[in-house]
């Protein structure tokens, strides 16, 4: 993540005397940051949301931090809390929920604020604390389609970085020559790629012709620390047996080699991807707005050397990572994890991860406790009355108790779909359920 | 109690990735579910030490650990302050030449200061300029080697330290005397430029210049040579700079002293006198290297072979993977993603059972 273009801080008490000083705040910097109306709008309904969700599930003597800040193509609200861990069952989702009863709905803060805003995302804050993300996209118009011969294919060329109208230039040409299912919609907005770029969010690299025509061009962005994920190489009338993809590709990791991410994923892959460069993971399904589903194969490389590892799990969990261990070359050594009786606190606790662009909520346990089962069977019944139907968890085999969690996922239909090696602690076994899916 | 690292550590500190070395062999034999494991990716010579040296290391009374080392390698110094005409005080030994170039770094940079290096070589100059808070500015390949334009043209009022391997490590590529001499002019004593040799041992090239004997005529200049690679010591981890007499008297107020253990000064010692063991070393690389030629050939591998113990092959696979798979073999290359390489390996060039093992792992994993 990148360091925000401004940013305007509030520390308050967890009381709702100051929800109008928090809201009034978060609105105010999201119009300055350039948010439009409406988005600013809704930042605010999910702030105020989140604010008054804690007031009523924290304790007074609490303090909570907000940070508004200016990332060039979002804005994003950031609520920081201390956490005892006797209140941390009140960052569930469905925390303080009875089914069927509409005057609860005011106490389903989380996820009103979830369906307000582009993505939702909770994390651990070190040392003691959680922190919820808000993130609201600003608008931009959809490019337009520019009108150019089809230039020949390039008899030179280099590859470099590119300026920013070349970057909206790219944009388009991307959204003119390839379908949809080829590049992410970002494609569709080039003043929003410009700023992505501008942001540090995401990297590109371009092939230009010597008189600096666009022949074509890759980009990036981090997904965490750890993850780099790429777009393309799209090219754009090229003779097929150009070298020009595998010198974009190779830019690419020449770009990220050295840094500190582990691993290069690849969704939208191209016709013209180099062979050799990726391992297929498997395949993510993902539902669209249009109630159709599509499956795409997750590709990807290491960029270190893989340096073996330990990794926990579940019996009911060895035999797909055995096959997938296997099949992807990773010396791992699985250690099974059983509950032999010790004890366990009660409640266990899951972070939710709404990414509207996506179409996709994704779980991740934060805290184990005895009711997993009920817990995830809860998530699924509140979750599937989302738009948002394609419902993602995700277990680090690198902590032993988040095993715990297979069977409450196996039991409430979800697939282990892929292993992320390194994504986490350790590898990161994604499980799916598509949530037309009845539960078993 | 707990401890707010976010306030407590630098951000270019943060940001930096550590490096996480490969396991020791035990464990990766377990891991992988392989035999012994051959290494053929730290560029070690699997001939060991020279006689000369073991020797010292069978010796080597036990009591003496009880003891602090020479400080500043009292006798090493002055051993190969006589090999090569100098002054003991022009020559600076660290624990291995990764301390070497912190010193150097340390001694000339402040915040905001850069250096400036090669953007697909050893990584650590670059490494240890940006974990210390200095920027590390790097200058695109010309030919799979160091690009003395495009260096001299990346320097700033901010450059303190040029960086150059020589030869390079993966390359094998090497500047002349005469395009090393050239450099040197255009700096023209403004900034400190370093020769990183620690191929030095193996090169036979006629035209291939020993930084050394070039230390009179440039005072800015600043040698780096190692016990690591020809002498076979890399475990003891020992190496030196060596430069001017007013430069080395300014490194010297970075150097850890007492860094270097006793073990390792004496057994450098030794190495130095034996001749045989760098005739041996090198007809034994001259012999891997026909080897590896040929059979990358048949295999229709491209290949990038110049000076050193080693060489750099282009798979149709990616470089990570082939480390994976080859470890189910037993067989440890050196992956390139990180070099900014991608899909090129690096191996060391070593005895025939160990390049017959490791094509014969490639074949098998290509097919």
């Amino acid at each position: 993540m990148t360091n925000p273009l401004r940013q305007l801080r509030l520390t308050a008490p967890a009381e709702l005397d100051f929800l109008s000083t928090v809201t009034s705040m978060v609105e105010n910097a999201a119009q300055t940051f350039g948010l439009e109306s409406e988005g600013s709008l809704k930042l605010v309904l999910a702030t105020e949301e989140i604010f008054t969700y804690l007031c009523h599930a924290g304790r007074s003597e609490d303090t909570i931090h907000i940070e508004c800040s200016d990332y060039w193509y979002y804005v994003r609200v950031d609520i920081v809390l201390p956490v005892q861990p006797l209140n941390m069952e009140a960052f569930n989702l469905t925390a303080r929920l009875s089914p069927d009863s509409d005057s609860d709905l005011k106490d389903l803060g989380l996820l009103i604020a979830g369906r307000s805003v582009d993505r939702l995302q909770m994390e651990e804050q070190y040392p003691a604390g959680v922190r919820l993300m808000l993130i609201k996209e600003k608008s931009y118009p959809e490019g337009e389609e520019i009108l150019t011969s089809a230039p020949s294919p390039f008899e030179s060329y280099s590859i470099r970085g590119p300026e920013p109208e070349e970057i909206k230039r790219f944009a388009s040409l991307i959204q003119q020559t390839y379908d949809s299912a080829y590049a992410p919609s970002c494609v569709r907005f080039p003043g929003k790629m410009a700023d992505m770029v501008a942001g540090g969010e995401y990297g590109m690299l371009i092939a230009v012709s010597p008189n600096d025509v666009i022949g074509g061009g890759i980009f990036w962005r981090y997904l965490g620390s750890e993850t780099v994920e790429s777009f393309g190489p799209y090219l754009f009338h090229q003779a097929p047996d150009s070298p020009m993809a595998e010198g974009l590709l190779d830019g690419c990791l020449a770009g990220i080699g050295r840094s500190d991410a582990v691993g290069l994923l690849s969704r939208y892959t191209t016709a013209q991807l180099p062979a050799g460069y990726f391992e297929a993971l498997g395949s993510m399904t993902y539902c669209l707005p249009n109630k159709t589903s599509l499956s795409r194969e997750i590709l990807y490389r290491q960029l270190k050397e893989d340096p073996g590892r330990r990794v926990w799990a579940h019996p009911g969990l060895k035999r797909f990572l055995e096959e997938q261990y296997h099949r992807l070359f990773l010396a791992r050594d699985i250690h099974l994890v059983e509950h032999q009786g010790e004890r366990h606190p009660a409640h266990s606790v899951l972070a939710a991860e709404f990414d509207r662009s996506r179409n996709t909520i994704t779980l991740r346990p934060i805290w184990a406790g005895t009711d997993a089962a009920e817990n995830v069977s809860r998530h699924v019944q509140l979750l599937k009355k989302d738009p948002l139907c394609t419902l993602s968890f995700e277990l680090d085999l690198g902590k032993a108790w988040q095993a715990e969690f297979t069977n409450a996922l196996l039991d409430n239909g979800f697939v282990p779909r892929l292993v992320f090696p390194h994504a986490g602690v350790s590898d990161v076994v994604v499980f799916q359920r598509l949530m037309e899916e009845p539960l078993p | 109690m707990n401890v707010d690292l976010n306030k407590l550590v630098p951000a270019y500190i943060r940001k930096f990735e550590a490096y996480i070395p490969s396991k020791p062999d035990d464990e990766l034999q377990k891991l992988y579910g392989c035999g012994p494991i051959i290494r053929l990716n730290n560029n070690e010579n699997p001939l060991g030490p020279p006689s000369s040296a073991q020797e010292v290391l069978r010796r080597f009374p036990p009591p003496r650990a009880a003891v602090y080392p020479s400080g500043d390698s009292f006798h090493l110094r002055r051993k190969l302050a006589g090999l090569y005409g100098l002054d003991p005080d022009q020559i600076l030994v660290g624990n291995g030449a990764n301390e070497v170039i912190a010193f150097v770094i340390k001694a000339f940079c402040k915040e905001g200061d850069n250096i400036i290096t090669a953007e697909k070589t050893f990584a650590v100059y670059e490494w240890v300029a940006e974990f210390s808070g200095f920027h590390a500015k790097l200058a695109p390949m010309k030919d799979y080697g160091f690009d003395d334009q495009g260096m001299l043209a990346r320097i700033d009022d901010r450059t303190k330290i040029l960086f150059l391997c020589n030869p390079n490590n993966p390359t094998g590529t090497y500047w002349s005397e005469g395009k090393l001499r050239r450099f040197l002019d255009r700096v023209a004593g403004h900034r400190i430029v370093v020769v990183d040799e620690a191929y030095f041992e193996f090169v036979e090239q006629e035209d291939y210049p020993n930084g050394i004997e070039l230390l009179r005529e440039y005072p800015n200049l600043v040698v780096f040579r190692t016990f690591s690679k020809m002498y076979a010591l890399a475990g003891l981890r020992i190496g030196y700079l060596v430069g001017n007499l007013d430069v080395v008297d300014i490194i010297r107020k970075t150097c850890v002293v007492y860094s270097v253990n006793s073990l390792a000064q004496e057994a450098a010692l030794a190495a130095l006198d034996d001749e045989r063991h760098i005739l041996r070393t090198r007809d034994m690389v001259k012999r891997g290297k026909a080897f590896l030629t040929d059979e990358l050939t048949r295999l229709e591998l491209p290949f990038v072979l110049g000076e050193g113990n080693y060489i750099m092959i282009r798979l149709p696979m990616s470089d990570t993977l082939a480390y994976r798979r080859l470890m189910q073999f037993g067989v440890m290359i050196r992956s390139m993603t990180g070099f900014r390489f991608p899909n090129f390996i690096r191996v060391t060039i070593s005895e025939r059972p160990a390049m017959e093992a490791f094509v014969r792992a490639l074949e098998n994993i290509l097919e």
